[in-house]
């Protein structure tokens, strides 16, 4: 997926990396090219990867252009929506993060232009990453389930293989992902092109709000699932889900309990003990590392 | 061989006057049918946000074979089959009854298609279809002064010829 958006000379650079294993590749307007592997990062120069920022490739704004004129098939206006929102999803569940100056129009931001950034992040199914965890996500029933991890921890892999291994292991559960930035399920033309088992309806592109209601209404799910939820829109959002008898699975960014705990607007959710489980993630053992799960009381739950 | 002489004289100037009445439908049927282009375009970006190579593809059967040309080329480039000097060179070849100064015009606005955010691709657009409006006019009106008029010419001379060298 990288060939169809990245020029052919700089492909052949990154071909001497052990591209598999990349998370995240990171280019800066005339700094050096970084990669970033676990949690570890590299300059990438024209042999491959360095430590020596000498010799280390360096980004020029034809490079930074071409890529993203690229991810958007030559087509900016049509991915207007991501861009001012400061990402461009692309097939394959590439998203690139996008830097540069915002442009204001009648106090909203109309777009992002003079990109000057790149953040480009390679998802990578990890099948049965979740299995160890699958076990204490089920009293019964499936109970709401919230993956926290601070970026490049695994979340999305983590979501996106607890969905596949719900259709996997019997679980006929309709589940309907609101997948709002196309990283989940990556779809193309209305498909997914990452797997997400039998039973996953997915609404892309939308918030987190109308996915929320209109699906609920529309699809009738047993679970939803959606993925970073940050705002006090989104927690509203997942209050409506559990009051409407919809079991959920939802991601956040933090650290830990504590900086979940100290997460502006979320203290709505943990004193209506809306998530039955928290599952702490980190890159301790490599991305996906389950550090412990606690139940809805924040107590410790034996692994 | 002087009879053989003459009628191909009288070929040779049934072949100019078709060239030249070609050279303006040529032209007349490049405008016409790149400013509707540009309408389709305008719409398709305006309302359904079409990737550019969806939108090129679906004009690829409304048009003339000559445009279509401009428009086959123009999606290998999107592909990353050829590069823009290549379309660039191709384009000057393929259409060679256009001015240069219409040919340059033409070439930006196609290589720099689909680098804007929707507002400024539309005004690009609004701002190209300014551009070609007045040229469209001179070519629709030279084609109906002209092209038969140039044609009937050369045919009646000769016929001039044929008559009074026979």
């Amino acid at each position: 997926m990288l060939k169809n958006i990245v020029p052919d000379y700089f492909l052949e650079i990154l071909n001497k990396t052990p591209i598999d294993k990349v998370n995240e590749i990171r280019l800066r307007l005339d700094k050096k090219a970084v990669v970033i592997i676990g949690n570890k990062s590299y300059y990438l120069s024209q042999n491959g990867l360095t430590g020596n920022a000498e010799k280390a490739y360096e980004v020029s704004k034809d490079l930074i252009d071409e890529i993203v004129k690229r991810a958007c098939e030559s087509s900016v206006y049509a991915y207007n929506y991501q861009i001012k929102n400061s990402y461009i999803t692309i097939l394959g569940g590439i998203r690139i993060g996008l830097s540069g100056e915002a442009v204001y129009e009648k106090g909203t931001i109309k777009t992002l232009k003079n990109i000057n950034g790149l953040a480009i992040r390679l998802p990578h199914e990890v099948r049965g990453c979740s299995l160890p965890l699958l076990p204490y996500l089920f009293k019964g029933d499936f109970l709401n389930t919230l993956i926290v991890s601070p970026p490049g921890a695994g979340k999305t892999t983590m979501i996106r293989d607890i969905i596949y291994q719900l259709s996997q292991k019997g679980y006929c559960y309709n589940v309907l992902l609101c997948d709002e930035r196309f990283e989940v399920a990556n779809c193309f033309n209305g498909k997914p092109t990452l797997d997400v088992g039998n039973f996953c309806d997915t609404l892309s592109g939308t918030t987190k709000g109308y996915a929320f209601e209109k699906g609920i209404r529309s699809l009738r799910p047993d679970i939803i699932v959606t993925d970073e939820i940050s705002t006090a829109q989104d927690y509203e959002s997942i209050m409506y889900a559990s009051t409407c008898g919809v079991n959920v699975l939802a991601s956040i960014h933090a650290k830990s309990l504590e900086d979940l705990k100290s997460k502006l607007g979320f203290e709505i959710l943990l004193k209506n003990k809306v998530f039955s489980r928290i599952v702490i993630l980190s890159v301790k053992d490599g991305p996906g590392t389950i550090e412990a799960v606690y139940d809805e009381n924040l107590r410790f739950v034996s692994l | 061989m002087k009879i053989l002489l003459i009628f191909v004289v009288f070929f040779c100037c049934v072949l100019i006057g078709i060239l030249i009445k070609k050279y303006f439908v040529k032209r007349q049927n490049f405008f016409c049918d790149l400013h509707t282009f540009c309408e389709n375009l305008s719409s398709d970006i305006s309302y359904n946000n079409e990737k550019l190579s969806i939108i090129i593809n679906k004009n690829l059967s409304l048009f003339n074979a000559d445009i279509n040309l401009l428009f086959n080329s123009f999606n290998n480039y999107l592909a990353g089959q050829i590069t823009a000097q290549e379309f660039i060179k191709s384009f000057n070849q393929k259409f060679y009854y256009l001015t240069e100064k219409e040919r340059t015009e033409v070439v930006n606005f196609f290589i720099n298609l689909g680098s804007f955010a929707k507002e400024e691709e539309l005004q690009k657009i609004f701002n190209f279809v300014n551009l070609i409006n007045p040229i469209k006019k001179e070519v629709i009106e030279k084609n109906k002064k002209f092209s038969s008029l140039y044609f009937k010419l050369f045919l009646f001379l000769g016929i001039i010829f044929v008559i009074i060298f026979i």
